[in-house]
């Protein structure tokens, strides 16, 4: 787990360091959690991922020239899991990047809906951690987050045709876990 | 195929055109959905998916579960949210310590 102690550095943060960091870097905190955990096999291995990320970000705040913040903690958290996969060995993160979701307000008011709505919502939640999280970082990026497909590329540094495939493949995946679901169901009416 | 499929006004070519279209439409269904096509484009298919169900169908079904994964992804985890909180008031402090 990242600590402020660990790696520090010995020169002391500037008064703009903070000050960038808190107005640029701050804000996008829930955004960072989320992308973590779309890069991480499990919430624990995005706990650290995501504090990683922040204390890489703080470090780094003096370079970053203050466009795109979502984009370059993306950079950051990619860069970041793609060096503790290479340590763990485990799993290969070759080419996810990081997408920021903007809370779709659900229309859902029906109690019956909402019953349905929680069904699917629980079987996706369960079939999006399945996903490889190479695959969930591009659904993550396109769906949540409403990147396009080129921006999706650029911050996670692979091919456009990557990102399609890659989202076509995880969507047939979680339609196969869906199925059967309310929302499978509705789609087949 | 009859040679009518390359006669425009025959129900041949209508339905070969057709099936073209199907197939360009299922084939590009999910650039579709995402907005990653032209306008142009997009109005030529937006009236295929208009007229041919299989790919509206489709269409419906990513769209569904789009709506489903963004829903569902939005969500931060609180007790990671509150670490960062702390931990981004300890990087910020540290000047004071």
């Amino acid at each position: 787990m990242a600590t402020v102690e660990h790696g520090e550095e010995q020169t002391e943060p500037s008064d703009d360091q903070v000050r960038r960091f808190e107005e640029l870097i701050v804000p996008e905190m829930p955004f960072l959690a989320r992308i973590a955990r779309a890069m991480s096999h499990s919430q624990a291995e995005a706990d650290d991922l995501a504090q990683d990320t922040l204390v890489k970000a703080f470090r780094a705040i003096d370079r970053f020239d203050g466009r795109y913040p979502r984009a370059w903690l993306t950079r950051i958290a990619r860069n970041t899991a793609i060096n503790r996969d290479q340590r763990n060995r485990e799993f290969v993160l070759a080419e996810d990047g990081v997408v920021e979701p903007d809370p779709a307000p659900d229309e859902i008011s029906d109690p019956e809906d909402i019953v349905l709505g929680q069904e699917i919502d629980e079987t996706l939640r369960t079939a999006l951690d399945d996903l490889p999280p190479d695959f969930r970082i591009v659904v993550q990026l396109v769906d949540v987050e409403d990147m396009s497909y080129q921006e999706a590329a650029d911050v996670l540094d692979i091919p456009i045709g990557t990102v399609m495939s890659r989202l076509h493949r995880a969507r047939s995946r979680l339609r196969r876990a869906l199925s059967g679901t309310a929302l499978d169901r509705e789609a087949k009416t | 195929m009859s040679l009518f499929a390359y006669v425009p006004g025959t129900t041949a070519w209508r339905t070969r055109r057709h099936d073209e279209i199907c197939r360009e439409t299922y084939d590009h269904i999910q650039e579709i959905v995402d907005g990653e096509v032209t306008a142009a484009k997009a109005k030529q298919l937006a009236r295929h998916l208009s007229e041919c169900p299989p790919c509206e169908l489709e269409a419906e079904a990513i769209k569904g579960l789009k709506q489903a994964i963004a829903r569902v992804g939005c969500e931060a985890d609180p007790e990671l949210l509150q670490r960062l909180d702390e931990l981004a008031r300890k990087l910020c402090s540290r000047r004071d310590h």
